[in-house]
């Protein structure tokens, strides 16, 4: 009986070796600098910019070019979790790594080594700053990038005797290179007293007066207690110095049930945010809980959706702003096309610049630089992005057609340099992404009228209901759906729908009108983003009863 | 990714070159039993057994077996690079295997290829919570459950439309059930500042080997208790603890192939394991070796299979796998455990005896002639068990000295009229029954070949050399063995996941090994030397 686990055992480390000793004060922690000199100061910056040197004078395999371009980026990740389930401690997690990722470009600006995937080679490091042992990890990464490179530029230029139409843009841009020494983050979480919350939180089925008589019809209550820290260390063969650190929050409870009819239902409570605060208190998570807990319960014994419904419906600001995450956020990032293609980009946008792609009272911007929306975080912030160049504001949609897009430094026509939005996972290549992306209406209405509006277009249709989307995952599958009754205004909770045509065509022109107070829909994770939309009325969605299998029952009850 | 899983297994024919450990047999920490597990999986077990399958509408029919194993581990793992560490983990879970059989033991839903239909993983509470951790068993062994029923239709159906297989063996031997009460283990101690330093020291050896591209040494301490419980009536406590370090290092030559050692030291506590100085002489002579091995080329290549009651070896040899030994000549063997991950007591099994084949390491999972577990059921947590190997030995009533054996080389060679005979010095290989269409007996990687010339010139070291397939005609040109056995302590990668396995083998001569030329690597070694190299400057070695 000893089988190994397979994972080299979940990790507590030091994450004080994670920080270099440091004395900063609270003043001077605040403050970012700009001096290159001041790069010295850091142990880890230090040694990449001491093999930087080596490899940018030495580095070249006889016969073949010297690089051109060449990019550091350590990925420093501080992560701490605490999982429960059932009310009960089920483990925690601490660990802490430094991940080396390598780029190097052969060639020149205007035609390069790169693909279609970003190129670079990874290392773990040393979390010790030990300067020789870090230069050690960089020089590992960098034989093996620079000799991938050179094979890359050899099949590239090969393959591009094969097609008729060159490049539209140039394979990298030129940037102003920037020195930006941000003070180093640290999680602050109160690692007790979150553990104790979500401990407490799972167990609420079973203990909590409100709920506990219908614990047995409980199958899962699992929750977690995160908080996430990233430093990122970025030189490079321009001289750019970047280092960067944040950290991020969250909690999260989810409980599952199964209806009478095996469907299965899942309802989680979540906080995120980027310092505990932002997690909110003992008793809001536990009011949360409780909250989704009640709400399953209901949802149990809801009725499921009946004949398919064509018509309009109502989106709140978190059903609205997630279908713009999952819809429209990609479709904005500027990415080369195929060798050989006179696209501009890829994606659904590729031949809209300058075309409308949503109704004419809406605005889309995207600004990094907010650090807050009325008093809510937003983890999408960022100042510097992930190639070293200083995030923008970027207005994406102004009147209803696209302005632009998301630009890192691989450009693409018309649109010769990087707007700051190069952004990448932990060891993963950049690439445009969204950061703080808002959605805006010339024209509101306030939340009441928005629903009048949605029930007085069902009577104008003649129909018995009509649907309001409160919550949602992705952009088909509501979480909570009330069908409202055209008659009296009655709202009743449903279940096992999915929608349906809720697309691109449908933002483009099927938006009648934007609620006056917008949802901000945070996602945590290895690039955190945020999506700020107001509520939506839609023309014509269809509501339909999902597909999906129904599980058998508990085939025996849970203890108790 | 230097932390990427290499396998080592055992057997070492022709080897020399190894550190002998000193045997630390500390009592294991006292710690209150944790009987609050072990009662809740009991009584989740039992209240399983009698309400599953009880109403019998839908064709549900009840599971014939149900276990609950659950692994309580704590781990301690560094690893250090360079004189600098990558990563300080530590870490304390609990995970339980659910296993439910429908049908009977003739066929069941694991038949073929539905063997994983039986397995649910979940981890449990870590606080002796009962309600909360039989709460998780309920909802593994309901979901495990609804698996093995679907999966049961599923092997019927195929059953029926299928011809007759070749081998009927049923799906699940029929074994008795055991008990033991062991100790539960507590945290290991590990003084992570001295280890940590002491990582770091070792690590740091390799930067005065600048050819040796990629190193580390990792420290991996794992303490762990099995909680087992079953519908037939098993119920074990089986604790188990092990402090391994590991020394990897690879390079490649010139020509781009690549080459690589490991060293590994074992001991049933950190305590026991070997002083710094000895296991940086280890390093030392890993580090010089592996850069004199990427200086000269060569290719060499072959291998065997089964074949019960058949001779596949001289009948001067004989193998055992004894999972019940804890050392050998002083040194610990991580191919240690007394009960298997089917809660089967370990046994001595002698697979080969005076080279003939005898039988297979056997799990419960029967095949042609034989119908029974030997308790070498193992796997990975969150796998089905197969048969696989323990403490893997190897005997001999032919062995002559080191010198002699070297001699009769030199002889054999000459007979030959080859310029040359070949030593193995150190093989990397498993010994296991796989699958049951195909059980299978060795495999065989050498990792450091030496030609001892007949003409009296020195060894010289070779590489590139490969012994694939079935190797049975090699081993059955065994001439003799030397008098000396040594260890092996590794990992063993297969179907059923990494186990830690041991292998115990005198040196053996040859007379005639077809060899194969191996595959060579194209990769350039690095264009710069390492930052870390005393001659760091110079830009082409």
């Amino acid at each position: 009986m000893n089988g190994r686990m397979s994972l080299f055992g979940a990790a507590l480390v030091l994450l004080s070796s994670l920080a270099p000793a440091q004395q900063i004060t609270q003043q001077m922690a605040k403050q970012v600098s700009t001096s290159a000199a001041d790069a010295q100061k850091d142990p880890v910056l230090k040694a990449m910019l001491a093999e930087l040197d080596r490899s940018k004078q030495q580095l070249q395999l006889p016969g073949f070019e010297k690089p051109y371009f060449i990019e550091y980026r350590i990925d420093e990740i501080g992560e701490y979790k605490a999982d429960a389930s059932y009310g009960a401690f089920v483990g925690e997690q601490a660990f802490g790594r430094r991940i080396v990722r390598v780029t190097v470009r052969a060639g020149d600006y205007k035609l390069d080594s790169s693909g279609e995937r970003g190129q670079g080679s990874l290392q773990i490091a040393t979390t010790d700053n030990d300067p020789l042992a870090l230069q050690y990890a960089l020089w590992s990464a960098t034989d093996t990038a620079y000799k991938a490179a050179l094979n890359n530029y050899t099949a590239k230029q090969a393959a591009l005797k094969s097609v008729q139409t060159p490049p539209q843009a140039d394979d990298f841009s030129q940037e102003k290179a920037v020195v930006s020494i941000a003070p180093l983050a640290k999680s602050e979480l109160d690692q007790n007293a979150w553990k104790q919350r979500i401990i407490e939180a799972t167990g609420l089925y079973r203990t909590d007066s409100g709920v506990k008589d219908f614990a047995q019809e409980i199958e899962t209550s699992e929750g977690s207690v995160q908080s996430r820290t990233r430093t990122e260390y970025l030189v490079n063969s321009e001289g750019a110095i970047v280092r960067k650190s944040m950290v991020e929050y969250r909690a999260e409870v989810t409980a599952q049930t199964q209806a009478a009819d095996g469907m299965r239902l899942e309802r989680s409570y979540g906080v995120t945010g980027l310092t505990p605060a932002d997690l909110g208190t003992a008793e809001g998570f536990h009011n949360g809980v409780i909250h989704i807990l009640t709400g399953l319960h209901e949802l149990r014994s809801a009725p499921v959706i009946g004949d398919e419904y064509h018509g309009p419906v109502l989106f709140a600001g978190n059903a609205s702003a997630r279908t713009f995450d999952d819809l429209f956020a990609h479709a904005v990032a500027a990415r080369r096309p195929q060798l050989g293609s006179t696209a501009r980009t890829v994606g659904p946008f590729a031949s809209s610049y300058k075309t409308r792609v949503l109704p004419d009272f809406i605005k889309v911007v995207d600004d990094p630089d907010i650090t807050g929306f009325k008093g809510k975080p937003v983890l999408g912030s960022y100042t510097i992005d992930d190639e070293g160049v200083p995030a923008q504001s970027v207005t994406l949609v102004d009147g209803g057609k696209l302005t632009n897009y998301l630009v890192g430094r691989e450009p693409i026509r018309d649109f010769p340099n990087s707007n700051g939005h190069a952004r990448a996972a932990t060891a993963q290549p950049a690439s445009p992404q969204i950061g703080v992306l808002q959605v805006e209406a010339s024209e509101t209405v306030p939340g009441d009228e928005l629903m009048k509006k949605l029930i007085a277009m069902g009577k104008d249709q003649g129909l018995d209901f009509v649907y309001f989307v409160e919550t949602i995952s992705g952009a088909s599958r509501p979480r909570t759906l009330y069908r409202i009754k055209v008659a009296d205004g009655s709202r009743e909770l449903v279940r096992g729908a999915e929608l349906e045509d809720v697309n691109l065509r449908l933002l483009r022109s099927g938006i009648l009108a934007a609620g006056s107070d917008p949802y901000v829909f945070n996602s945590f994770g290895e690039i955190p983003r945020t999506v700020i939309a107001p509520p939506l009325l839609f023309d014509d969605v269809t509501v339909k009863r999902a597909e999906q299998r129904n599980d058998k029952l508990p085939y025996y009850p849970p203890p108790d | 990714m230097p932390r990427s899983r290499f396998r080592l297994t055992s057997l070492v024919l022709l080897s020399s070159a190894f550190v002998i450990l000193p045997v630390i047999d500390k009592p294991l920490h006292a710690q209150s039993s944790s009987s609050a597990l072990m009662d809740a999986m009991s009584a989740e077990l039992s209240r399983a057994t009698s309400s599953l399958g009880k109403d019998a509408k839908d064709g549900q029919q009840p599971p014939y077996y149900l276990s609950y194993s659950a692994h309580d581990v704590f781990t301690v793992a560094l690893t250090a690079q360079q004189g600098a560490l990558l990563n300080d983990d530590s870490g304390h879970q609990r995970v339980v295997d659910v296993v439910v059989r429908v049908g009977d033991p003739k066929l069941d839903n694991t038949h073929g290829t539905h063997r994983t239909s039986a397995i649910t993983t979940i981890p449990l509470p870590l606080e002796d919570d009962s309600k909360a951790i039989r709460r998780s068993l309920w909802w593994a062994t309901n979901t495990g459950y609804g698996n093995a029923l679907q999966s049961y239709l599923q092997v019927k159906t195929e059953t029926e439309v299928r011809a007759k297989e070749e081998d009927t063996s049923p799906d699940f031997s029929k074994d008795p059930a055991s008990s033991a009460a062991g100790q539960p283990v507590a945290a290991p101690q590990v003084d992570k500042q001295e280890w940590g330093q002491r990582l770091r020291a070792l690590s740091n050896i390799f930067r005065g080997y600048p050819h040796v591209y990629s190193n580390f040494v990792m420290l991996n301490v794992q303490d762990e208790t099995g909680y087992f419980v079953s519908s037939e009536g098993a119920k074990i406590v089986d604790p188990h603890r092990s402090a391994r370090l590991v020394v990897f290092a690879s390079t490649r030559a010139a020509d781009g192939m690549d080459l690589f050692r490991a060293e590994t030291f074992e001991a049933e506590t950190i305590s026991g394991l070997p002083a710094q100085k000895e296991m940086e002489a280890a390093i030392h002579r890993l580090g010089a070796r592996l850069e004199g091995q990427r200086q000269r080329g060569d290719q060499e290549g072959q291998t065997f299979t089964k074949d019960i009651g058949k001779p596949i070896l001289p009948s001067f040899l004989s193998v055992a796998d004894d999972p019940t030994m804890t050392t050998f000549e002083g040194t610990s063997l991580s191919g240690y455990y007394s009960y298997d991950d089917e809660g089967q007591r370990a046994q001595k099994v002698n697979l080969i005896q005076d080279g003939v084949l005898k039988t297979f390491l056997m799990s419960r999972l029967p095949i042609a002639s034989f119908a029974n577990s030997n308790g070498h059921g193992r796997a990975q947590i969150g796998l089905m068990p197969t048969g696989r190997q323990g403490n893997l030995i190897v005997t001999s009533t032919k062995t002559v000295p080191e010198k002699t054996l070297r001699k009769m080389l030199i002889d054999e060679a000459k007979k030959q009229n080859k310029p040359y005979g070949l030593y193995f010095e150190d093989i990397s290989s498993g010994f296991a029954v796989t699958t049951r269409n195909a059980p299978q007996a060795f495999q065989v990687i050498p990792l450091v070949v030496y030609r001892v010339y007949t003409d009296g010139r020195p060894d010289e070291l070779v590489r590139g050399v490969s012994i694939v397939g079935t190797p049975q005609a090699a081993l059955n040109r065994i001439l003799a063995t030397g008098d000396k056995r040594e260890v092996f302590n590794g990992e063993c990668g297969a179907e059923s996941g990494t186990i830690p396995v041991s292998a115990i083998a005198p040196a053996m001569l040859v007379s005639e090994i077809e060899t194969q030329r191996q595959q060579q690597g194209i990769s350039r070694p690095p264009i710069l030397p390492p930052p870390t190299a005393k001659t760091s400057g110079e830009v082409k070695k």
